[in-house]
């Protein structure tokens, strides 16, 4: 995969492509890049487009200050169902994806070039709470095991 | 979806308007466990789905008919109700509600096909996610996250005026009657029913079950009446009506006008010309093109279409995205 010019290996994880130079938000299967020292990008990862649905609606609050972990950048709605879109990390959101805004359908051609927003003023030790890219594959397939349990995935 | 012991219940039978939906995102919030209530406006207005833009719906009209408009935290379209849908709702605090949204809605939405049945309907949760017999749609529903509740609404449509619902729409007269005639065939039941207390009864019991409920206990007024006055004032703030700090991106030239789940309006406005097709399953089964000087249906639509401006030539390709022709 050809990401920015550059060569991006995704690995098979469970049935799906993951990349695993990534962190990932665990509780809200979100990925995060780091794109600079103290600015990422994040996106959903497949289990994330899996679980939410179709994607009808993606809309970002404008005139969002500083947030916390958790804050709600935005919400989302799919089959009928509104929910916060909540930020993985603390900062300030600097840029949406106003393609994929438009268009939540991008989500589904590819998860991994459909980012969604960036962040500045990161912290990281706060980056460091969520999954490590050397953990990304266990914790992957730990989430894909827990939703087969709830029973969210059929397969 | 087990939790044990009690399900909280209360009908708050006719409230006003505002209070069809003021009570139950007060409540949303509050609720320590899973949660079921019912209502009935004791007058006709207008709701907006949390994402839908207010030129959506005809201003004017609205205005003459002095329908009030409320927008909801939960989604779906803009949609006209009235004295003759009864509301239900069901809650779960955020800890309890685990899993994909999509999910969740299915989960919650499955018990009232019960309720349907013992009115005597014969219902099912069809493919597309709607409680529905045969064809028609019975219950209009959404859901939502707010705060730290879950929150499933729906309603029991006894009958239904498919020409004052597609009259709300800011839609020309064509497009209009085109959704009022299919919203008279696939919307509310084929005759008009009644939902009373064994409509109540049987969901009650329906959710216990999916609860595991074994104890049916009250609401008290103190639950949600803290929250009441200003629940009721932000819902009714005209900014928030309008939507004006919710980021949301008005109609298009190109719209997409949602009947029921499958049954769907699509409608193009060129610079002098109107394209109305009606998809219904998937497949194709109207298409109209109307000018000052033409009326045409059809493959001398498409022709029109594909040999005309560029709102023509997007109009037949997200006609073909919706129909894989």
């Amino acid at each position: 995969m050809k990401l920015g010019g550059y060569d991006v290996a995704k690995v098979k994880c469970k049935g799906y492509e993951i990349r695993d130079d990534l962190y990932y938000d665990h509780d809200r299967n979100l990925w995060v890049e780091r794109i600079a020292s103290n600015s990422v990008r994040v996106g959903f990862d497949p289990l994330g487009v899996e679980v939410s649905g179709t994607l009808a609606q993606l809309v970002m609050h404008p005139n969002l200050g500083t947030l916390c972990r958790g804050d709600a950048v935005g919400t989302l709605e799919a089959e009928k169902f509104v929910g916060p879109l909540e930020t993985p990390l603390g900062g300030r959101v600097v840029a949406f994806n106003e393609a994929v805004i438009s268009d939540p359908r991008r989500i589904y051609a590819d998860c991994f070039q459909a980012w969604l927003f960036e962040l500045a003023g990161v912290q990281s030790e706060e980056l460091a709470t969520l999954v490590h890219p050397t953990d990304v594959t266990k914790d992957f397939e730990e989430r894909v095991e827990t939703y087969k349990r709830a029973g969210v995935l059929s397969w | 979806m087990v939790f044990g012991v009690e399900l909280a219940v209360h009908d708050f039978g006719f409230v006003d308007p505002i209070d069809s939906q003021a009570l139950w995102h007060a409540l949303v919030e509050e609720v320590e466990g899973p949660t079921l209530t019912f209502m009935r406006p004791n007058s006709a207005y207008v709701s907006l789905g949390m994402h839908r833009h207010v030129r959506e719906i005809d201003e004017a009209v609205i205005r003459m008919r002095g329908l009030p408009v409320l927008r909801r935290y939960v989604g779906g379209g803009p949609v006209y109700l009235d004295q003759n849908q009864l509301f239900f709702q069901v809650y779960l605090p955020k800890s309890m509600a685990v899993g994909p949204h999509a999910l969740l809605l299915t989960r919650l939405l499955s018990p009232a096909v019960s309720a349907f049945r013992a009115i005597g309907v014969d219902a099912i949760l069809d493919e597309h996610g709607e409680i529905s017999v045969g064809r028609r749609k019975l219950c209009g529903h959404g859901a939502g996250e707010i705060g730290s509740g879950v929150v499933v609404v729906g309603n029991c449509i006894e009958s239904f005026d498919a020409t004052e619902a597609a009259g709300i729409l800011n839609e020309p007269k064509l497009v209009k009657e085109c959704a009022a005639r299919l919203m008279a065939r696939y919307v509310g039941p084929p005759e008009p029913m009644k939902a009373g207390e064994t409509f109540t009864e049987a969901a009650v019991e329906a959710y216990c079950d999916l609860f595991g409920a074994t104890t049916v206990v009250g609401i008290p007024a103190r639950a949600y009446e803290g929250r009441l006055a200003e629940v009721r004032a932000g819902l009714t703030d005209p900014a928030f009506v309008a939507g004006n700090d919710l980021g949301l991106t008005p109609p298009d030239r190109l719209e997409v006008i949602k009947v029921r789940a499958g049954v769907l309006l699509l409608v193009g406005k060129g610079k002098d010309w109107l394209a109305i097709a009606i998809i219904a399953f998937g497949e194709l089964e109207e298409l109209t093109v109307a000018c000052a000087t033409c009326d045409l249906v059809g493959k001398e639509a498409v022709d029109f279409l594909a040999t005309g401006d560029e709102v023509g030539g997007a109009f037949l390709r997200r006609l073909s995205g919706l129909t894989g022709v």
